[in-house]
């Protein structure tokens, strides 16, 4: 494993933090965000983009409730097994999205884990996708 | 662009301008005329459309935002320019047209660069991917290209951005002669559970059969984008890119999915 991943996963590395306001063409910025973050951590193009879409879905999800002029805050927690992406809306639905929808069913397929909480006004989509220990090739 | 038409079509269109030029803007009649020019010059949008096939947008769409331009050329126009209206329209559909790529994020002309980047990127990923038998790290791809791991994402996000051209254009045939079948009876199953199908049946309908089968395929039978790219004989990164505009149109047509 190359070292700066090794340092970027030890316990307490701090998350990078992402806030853009509550519409779909900031999404471009989640997505970058996640395709580094995901490039850093050696995943393959094949988990690269299915997390890429899974961002891009759970995002565009928060955004079809978010209370108008609010922002979203994504961000991307790294540990030594697992990378965990929280997306955060300010919501006017009053309840966490449903889990039986198609998104939902596309978040869950593109992710290991993917869960909803709502606190206070606010959703947070939760994605968390395990780091595989890959060889290297060539 | 008068191609087809008749010197009695082109009278009938100076006509109409020169009406609608007198109809004061309040006057109900200025809609029927309207009309007429825009539906006598759809052919011209058809046309201007099709400059733009092979961009990744469906020519319906295309032709859908180039009649908002032409709409805009029939309101605008000036009669007193001595021009010829179509010379005036077509910068103007042409111009809606390219916004509207704009507006989704993909530029009209894709830079050199970064062609020759996603298709060595689509190289490197299919070779590296038979070698290993799983899809290559950004940091393997840039090793094997000899670029940074920099480039590498500024190529696949260029693959995502832009919906078109030479990297896909070898596969367009093979697409095509894809036998797909049927997948009707796979989505009922595969839908069942999801509560919201009722709304999502007639979209996945509409989408091509292409888009649908990738769309089946890896949800709902949880193949590998790489897995599917071969499956289907395309790369990966052009998977990548359909999956995405795949989820964009159901996101759009399923509003009520929170």
């Amino acid at each position: 494993m190359p070292d700066e991943v090794a340092a970027a996963s030890g316990p307490g590395s701090a998350p990078v933090e992402l806030t853009f306001p509550a519409s779909s063409e900031y999404l471009a910025l989640a997505r970058a965000a996640t395709q580094a973050t995901c490039a850093r951590l050696n995943f393959t193009i094949d988990q690269l983009e299915d997390v890429t879409l899974a961002i891009d879905e759970a995002a565009a999800l928060l955004i079809g409730d978010a209370v108008p002029g609010t922002e979203i805050a994504c961000k991307w927690y790294t540990t030594a097994t697992d990378l965990t992406i929280t997306v955060t809306s300010v919501s006017t639905a009053g309840r966490p999205p449903r889990t039986t929808t198609f998104s939902w069913t596309v978040l869950s397929a593109l992710v290991d884990r993917a869960d909803a909480l709502f606190d206070d006004g606010r959703v947070t989509v939760r994605l968390g996708v395990r780091r595989q220990q890959i060889g290297t090739v060539s | 662009m008068a191609t087809g038409w008749s010197e009695r079509d082109r009278a009938r269109e100076h006509e109409l301008l020169a009406e609608l030029a007198a109809t004061p803007p309040d006057d109900p009649r200025r809609a029927t005329l309207r009309d007429e020019l825009v539906t006598m010059n759809l052919p011209l949008v058809e046309h201007l459309a099709r400059r733009f096939r092979d961009r990744g947008e469906a020519h319906e769409d295309l032709v859908q935002v180039g009649t908002v331009g032409l709409i805009k050329a029939v309101d605008r126009f000036d009669t007193d320019r001595g021009v010829e209206f179509s010379t005036y329209a077509t910068p103007t559909i042409v111009g809606e047209i390219k916004r509207h790529f704009r507006d989704r994020g993909w530029a009209v002309r894709v830079p050199r660069r970064l062609q020759e980047l996603r298709i060595n990127l689509a190289r490197a990923t299919s070779e590296l991917s038979q070698e290993s038998g799983r899809a290559p790290t950004v940091a393997e791809l840039a090793k094997h290209l000899n670029i940074s791991e920099d480039e590498v994402l500024e190529g696949l996000e260029s693959a995502q951005a832009y919906a078109t051209s030479s990297l896909d254009a070898g596969s367009q045939d093979g697409d095509e002669a894809i036998s797909l079948g049927s997948t009707m009876g796979d989505e009922d199953e595969a839908l069942e559970g999801v509560d919201n199908r009722e709304s999502l049946k007639p979209l996945l309908a509409a989408l091509p059969e292409r888009e649908r089968r990738i769309l089946l395929l890896r949800f709902f039978q949880n193949k590998t984008q790489s897995e599917i790219a071969e499956e289907l004989g395309i790369s990966q990164m052009h998977v990548s890119r359909l999956l995405a505009r795949t989820l964009e149109t159901l996101r759009a047509g399923m509003l009520d999915d929170y």
